[in-house]
């Protein structure tokens, strides 16, 4: 199988995965300011 | 997260499994360009899906400046980000695939100006909503950006066109009507499915995630003029 | 900004020493990439005296309507910015021994309608980008992708009108086309980045 079409398809989910990850960043870190935001609330 | 989007979840796995499969094995091979050509299973639905994502985002911002419902604003931003990530997928595997078989790496042709230009366009509305100091505001100036944007990429297309009738340069991917064997339609509608799915699934996960946000500045708002 | 445009007429000239024939297909790019850097100064400073002034305020307290303000801005930077093309051109023409083949006329037109859709967009999305952390970076961003056609359409008009080879019909039309469709959207789209605040 050529280089390029290993290359090709592993680039493909290489970025799709990176994203997801971007994705679960962002979710943990709204978790994280919504925990904080509570807590000072309850200060 | 729901039940519904979990089970569309695994759906979709299922779509891009099987279309992983007919792309590397159901798919015959093609006759001049070899193995190789199977990167335009992947290619060529990446495109439509992200055009697909912008003209969502386009919808949703019109949406958004005639409702001012922040719904659409969300689904905005994601069908802009997640068009962006498709986008980048084609302007990757696009070279990847015209160096062996064309022997170039690119050229400025109707459909990869095009295609670079919308990355471009996009990226450059994602910057302003990431440095907008306009707060609240930023929706009503990303959709205008937006509505500018969307309109610029026919004309871009025409205008690369007319061009190229009068320079031509080498045509990457087999011209505008270049005919398809049934296998290989197939396992490109395949794909297109199951990427058009996946699609879904990640501008719902992303609008999920600015609805959160969208929530959570309410709060700091809330908060900030002393309420509790 | 006209010693910027001027720098980059110099520094191009340096570059290549074109006999007469390839400086007529070669000063079409050139002249718009000086004129296109020096509207972009030009435009980022568009808004600043009624940012610095809060006039927009006033304006919005007005009956007036948002897209007055932004046609009355857009013919002053066009106004501007021409006034900028007149003085550079004849240097072009200068520096680089050009004398056109085709009609001066529809070199004045292509460099009109050039112009205004560089200067619409730009004074639009000069609005735009007032509202960010990044102010002068982020026009350029705008602009250049979104303008593309017109660009294009303003270098192989120029090209073809110096050079004389074909007609610039097309590339006319298209620059025509293109200024009527983004002059309407910048107008009905004013109003909502006016009242963002």
């Amino acid at each position: 199988m050529p280089r390029n079409l290993i290359i090709a398809y592993i680039a493909t989910w290489g970025i799709h995965i990176g994203y997801l990850l971007i994705l679960s960043g962002g979710f943990r870190k709204l978790a994280r300011e919504l925990r904080e935001l509570r807590s000072r609330k309850e200060e | 997260m729901k039940p519904v989007f979990i089970l569309f979840a695994l759906v979709t796995l299922g779509l891009l499994s099987f279309g992983l499969y007919q792309a590397l094995v159901a798919a015959p091979t093609e006759q001049t360009m070899g193995e190789i050509q199977r990167i335009f299973y992947y290619h060529v639905p990446s495109a439509w899906v992200a055009f697909l994502c912008f003209f969502a985002n386009f919808g949703a911002s019109i949406w958004y400046l005639a409702t001012k419902n922040e719904r659409s604003d969300a689904v905005a931003v994601a069908a802009a980000e997640v068009g962006v990530v498709f986008n980048t997928i084609v302007l990757v595997t696009g070279p990847l695939w015209a160096k062996p078989v064309w022997g170039i790496w690119w050229t400025w042709d109707a459909r990869l100006t095009s295609t670079f230009i919308m990355w471009l366009i996009y990226i450059s509305y994602l910057l302003l909503r990431r440095f907008s100091t306009a707060d609240e505001q930023t929706p009503k100036l990303a959709a205008a950006l937006a509505i500018f944007g969307f309109v610029d990429v026919p004309i871009v297309y025409m205008s690369i066109r007319w061009w190229r009738t009068q320079h031509p340069s080498p045509v990457i991917g087999g011209g505008e009507n270049s005919g398809l064997d049934p296998h290989m339609l197939h396992a490109l509608l395949w794909n297109f499915l199951a990427f058009a799915a996946y699609g879904v699934l990640i501008v719902w996960r992303r609008y999920q995630l600015e609805r959160g946000r969208q929530e959570l500045n309410k709060l700091y708002r809330s908060s900030a003029q002393g309420a509790v | 900004m006209l010693f910027f445009a001027l720098l980059v007429a110099v520094i191009f000239s340096f570059s290549f020493d074109p006999n007469a024939e390839e400086a007529r297909r070669i000063v079409g790019g050139l002249a718009w990439i000086a004129f296109l850097f020096a509207s972009t100064v030009a435009l980022n400073q568009s808004w600043a005296r009624e940012l610095r002034g809060q006039v927009l305020d006033a304006f919005r307290a007005s009956p007036a309507p948002g897209n007055s303000l932004f046609l009355g801005k857009s013919i002053g930077n066009f106004i501007f910015v021409l006034a900028i093309e007149a003085v550079l051109a004849p240097i072009f023409i200068v520096f680089y021994n050009l004398r056109s083949i085709g009609s001066e006329w529809q070199l004045v037109l292509v460099f009109a309608l050039g112009t205004w859709a560089l200067v619409v967009n730009g004074t639009f999305f000069a609005a735009l980008s007032a509202r960010t952390r990044i102010r002068e970076l982020m026009l350029p961003l705008l602009l250049f992708p979104i303008s593309i056609p017109a660009l294009l359409a303003m270098v192989n008009a120029t090209t073809i009108v110096l050079t004389g080879e074909g007609s610039p019909r097309f590339w006319i039309n298209l620059l025509a086309v293109y200024d009527i469709v983004f002059t309407i959207v910048g107008l009905l789209l004013f109003d909502t980045v006016l009242n963002a605040e």
